[in-house]
């Protein structure tokens, strides 16, 4: 019954698929915008602990002067993105997912530093926490875990981004083909 | 080892907004300082001159070891024609809000691009 729909009114199967895109297309744009309103909540709560900090350690210790610059020593960042190619609804679709690389413990840095070197590349990684100082207040911290929420949530939003930038393509090369039927 | 080894093969996130998202994002352990010393990420201030934000864009935009650009809303309008411009999937950008500027929907370059599906002259 659907083959016969499909080879007499060809143009009918493609206002449907049309339909299920846009459709589709509606419900990824909500929840783009819902997880972008949970992610202000989360750099909203890690300004504040951020501001709360400022308070106890002063005003110049928890700024951009503590982060490293271009003379500092080169390191490497403890969270990145893996991308890997997948199906959504037949569409090729780019998705992250975030690595997290646990920065060594201390009694073995030396050692990692020169297993690092053989590989070329000597640059280390260490808990960004340092660059404010040893004895860290706990808003810092609780900064800090709002800030890493936030990055997981902005990978995820970033692959709903994705699948809607592939549907869009897919609606528009439909709609082209359907304009060249009428 | 084998985690070690896969982290090294990531890509990394950029940043480009105000102060505390880019602290912040830094304590959460995305920035990074590579071999040629290149950051990345910049912290956007009332110093900043557009053209800054606009050569920095396009240098992460062109580097290879960054795989998602994170940049304030608010910074992104300022180089509103940059964003839009670019169309490749990779790098991603990602708009995201800052404490001063809450996120606007109808500012958003995507969700500006996808509500063109549903503009009848657009296709």
């Amino acid at each position: 019954m659907v083959s016969a729909t499909s080879e007499n009114y060809p143009a009918s199967e493609g206002e449907e698929k049309l339909d299920s895109l846009g459709l589709r297309a509606l419900e990824l744009m909500q929840q783009v915008v819902q997880q972008k309103l949970k992610l202000q909540e989360h750099i909203k709560a890690g300004s504040i602990n951020l501001a709360k900090s400022r308070y106890i350690m002063g005003q110049r210790n928890v700024s951009t002067s503590q982060l490293p610059t271009q003379d500092s020593e080169p390191f490497r960042a403890l969270r990145k993105v893996q991308r890997s190619v997948s199906q959504e609804n037949g569409i090729d679709t780019n998705v992250f997912s975030s690595i997290v690389n646990e920065p060594p413990k201390k009694q073995k840095s030396e050692k990692a530093g020169e297993l690092e070197e053989c590989d070329g590349d000597s640059r280390t990684s260490s808990d960004p926490l340092h660059w404010f100082g040893v004895l860290v207040p706990q808003n810092l911290r609780l900064a800090q875990s709002s800030f890493k929420k936030a990055v997981d949530l902005s990978v995820q939003i970033v692959n709903l981004q994705m699948q809607l930038e592939a549907l869009r393509i897919e609606f528009c090369s439909v709609k082209l083909e359907q304009m060249k039927l009428t | 080892m084998a985690h070690l080894h896969s982290a090294a093969k990531g890509k990394l996130l950029a940043v480009i907004g105000d102060e505390d998202t880019c602290v912040g994002f830094l304590l959460g352990g995305v920035g990074e300082i590579n071999k040629n010393r290149q950051p990345n990420f910049l912290v956007v201030d009332r110093n900043t001159s557009v053209s800054e934000i606009e050569e920095c864009f396009k240098r992460f935009v062109k580097r290879d070891d960054i795989d998602i650009i994170l940049i304030n809303q608010n910074v992104a309008e300022m180089v509103r024609h940059c964003i839009d411009s670019h169309t490749q999937p990779v790098p991603a950008v990602l708009e995201i809000p800052s404490k001063d500027h809450p996120y606007d929907a109808s500012k958003d370059s995507i969700l500006r691009r996808a509500k063109g599906m549903f503009n009848p002259d657009e296709v």
